[in-house]
Parts: C-alpha cells; sequence; structure tokens
C-alpha cells in the first residue's frame, strides 16, 4: 500500500495523464486555429474569383453596350469654358452585375442629345 | 533511446508539423487577401478607365454633332485673319498646327447615390483644340478683303481627363483629330487614340 501510494504518477515509459491531456487540448486548439486559417483562406478566395467574375462581366457589359442606354443613368451637366463655352448634359449610366453577396458597379458617360432618344 | 529524449522527439515533430501548417494557412489567408485587393484594384482602375474614355468620345460626339461649331468658326476667322496670302494667289497653305484654344470643364461629381462609398468621386477634363493644316482662301467674290477671308483644315484635339477617385487622382490623355465633313459645321472623326 505505501509502495502504491508513492509510485509517481510519471510512468518512465510514456507521458503522464495531465500531460496527455494538456497534449490533447493544445493539439485542438492549434488545429482549430490553423482549420480556420484554412476556412477564411478558401473562403476569401472564392468571393474573390465571384467578384472578379463579375468584374469581368460588368466591363464586359459596358463595352458591348455602347451608347445603348438601356440601363438606368442619371444626367451630368458639361461645360467646357476659358474663351468659349460648351454646354451639354451627359448620362451617366450604371452597368450592375451580382457577385452573390454584393454589387458590382461601373459607371460611364454616354453624349445623347434628347432628340436620340433614351429612357430614363 | 532514453525516455527524456523520446519526448522531446515527440514533442518537436508536433511543434514542427504545427508551425508547418501554420505556416501553410498564412500563406494562404496571404495570398487570398492580395488576390481580393487586386480585384478591387482591377474594378478601380476599369471604372478610370471607363469614365475617361467616355468622357473623350462624348466630346468627340459633341464635335461630331457640330456643337463645337460656335467655337470653331471663331478659331477659323481668327486663323484666316492673321493669314496673308501673297499677291496673285487665292490660298495660301499653313502647314503644322496653329494656335491652341484652351478648354476646361468643372469637376463633375461621378458619385452613385446607390453606393455610399462612391462619395466624392469627380472627373474633370481639359481639352486644347487647334486647327492644322490649315488652307485659308480668298472670296471669290471680293478678293481682295481681308474679312472675308475663309479658312478650312484639321481639327485637332488634345483631352486630358482628371479622375479623382477613392483619394486617387489619375490623369489620361487622348488625342483627337477631325476631318472637315460634308456638312457645314460638322466633324468627321478621323483618328482617335488615348496616349500616357
Amino acid at each position: 500500500m505505501r509502495r502504491k501510494i508513492g509510485k509517481p504518477l510519471r510512468d518512465k515509459r510514456g507521458f503522464t495523464l495531465i500531460e496527455s491531456v494538456l497534449g490533447v487540448l493544445l493539439f485542438a486548439l492549434v488545429m482549430t486555429v490553423v482549420a480556420a486559417l484554412f476556412v477564411t483562406a478558401s473562403r476569401i478566395t472564392i468571393r474573390t474569383q465571384q467578384s472578379e467574375n463579375a468584374v469581368n462581366q460588368v466591363i464586359a457589359l459596358s463595352e458591348e453596350a455602347g451608347a445603348d442606354l438601356s440601363a438606368p443613368y442619371e444626367t451630368r451637366d458639361f461645360s467646357l469654358v476659358s474663351g468659349g463655352t460648351v454646354n451639354e448634359e451627359l448620362r451617366l449610366v450604371t452597368y450592375e452585375v451580382s457577385n452573390g453577396d454584393g454589387t458590382v458597379r461601373l459607371s460611364k458617360f454616354v453624349y445623347a442629345p434628347a432628340e436620340t432618344g433614351g429612357t430614363p | 533511446m532514453r525516455t527524456g529524449n523520446k519526448k522531446g522527439y515527440v514533442l518537436l515533430t508536433v511543434v514542427c508539423v504545427f508551425a508547418f501548417l501554420s505556416a501553410l494557412g498564412f500563406t494562404l489567408l496571404t495570398a487570398a487577401l492580395a488576390n481580393m485587393q487586386s480585384a478591387e484594384r482591377k474594378l478601380a482602375s476599369a471604372q478610370t478607365d471607363a469614365y475617361a474614355v467616355s468622357l473623350a468620345e462624348s466630346v468627340n460626339d459633341m464635335v461630331e454633332a457640330g456643337r463645337f461649331e460656335p467655337l470653331v468658326s471663331g478659331w477659323k476667322q481668327a486663323a484666316a485673319a492673321s493669314a496673308s496670302i501673297p499677291d496673285g494667289r487665292d490660298s495660301v497653305f499653313l502647314p503644322g498646327r496653329g494656335a491652341a484654344n484652351a478648354l476646361e470643364s468643372e469637376k463633375i461629381a461621378v458619385a452613385d447615390p446607390a453606393d455610399p462609398g462612391a462619395d466624392g468621386r469627380t472627373v474633370r477634363m481639359d481639352a486644347s483644340f487647334c486647327l492644322s493644316d490649315v488652307t485659308v482662301r480668298r472670296d471669290p467674290a471680293d478678293p481682295d478683303n481681308r474679312s472675308k477671308y475663309t479658312a478650312s483644315g484639321t481639327l485637332e484635339a488634345d483631352l486630358a481627363v482628371t479622375c479623382q477617385l477613392d483619394g486617387r487622382e489619375v490623369v489620361i490623355r487622348f488625342h483627337s483629330t477631325f476631318d472637315a465633313a460634308a456638312d457645314a459645321g460638322k466633324w468627321k472623326l478621323r483618328q482617335f487614340v488615348k496616349g500616357d
């Protein structure tokens, strides 16, 4: 009995119970952090890919549209002055593409005098 | 092998594996963030380009539509008035670029109300027009009257669009060349080049 009580908790050939438990906890903690890093990186990559696709789509859309005014637009005053003046109204046309969790917008000017049409 | 050494090796191996996985995770995260910023930069660059190119194209359209004609007529008259046609000839050809006529626009606010992040975005244009390769002719009905000399030639425009986007200022330059169209007062775009 005395010998049993006096027996050390450490086994000469391995880790003690406390060491093993702490090791497992530490392992779980570190693995959680590492997994979180990987998950975050992959989420960002997926979002970036979606965003890049949307950017490419909206660029293509604005280039294909030319002076097509089917997209929503606002008007902007444009005046060139100094030794003479040119006053015109430009349309600021905005193209939109959804990229899952947001919208990518690209705007451009279109000169379309009222008599040439276009719908707001 | 002594027990202490064996434990040391096990711990060292575990620490090395953790360090490797952490380094890999951080590398992937950094690369993903860099890609994300690259996509944002691409959009910002495309937007700047779209504003600049479309504004310059709009000015070209205005010139073609004859909206600049009151100004161009004045420049033609000035060119004709300053030319001298030698005696015995009906016209004189003045090669090269004539005097530059500078125009500039006020800043145009381009913020989209639906996009609060776009506040403060402005676009401005500086334009310099000149007549080049001008031919000045006498009026057949009144050949000695200098005030009736007429000028014709090519219209050139140096356009500089300044975009102020998200704290960055970018200047994009263009050069347009127009030939006189058959319709009086209108021009036909011959060349449109994006500069530096």
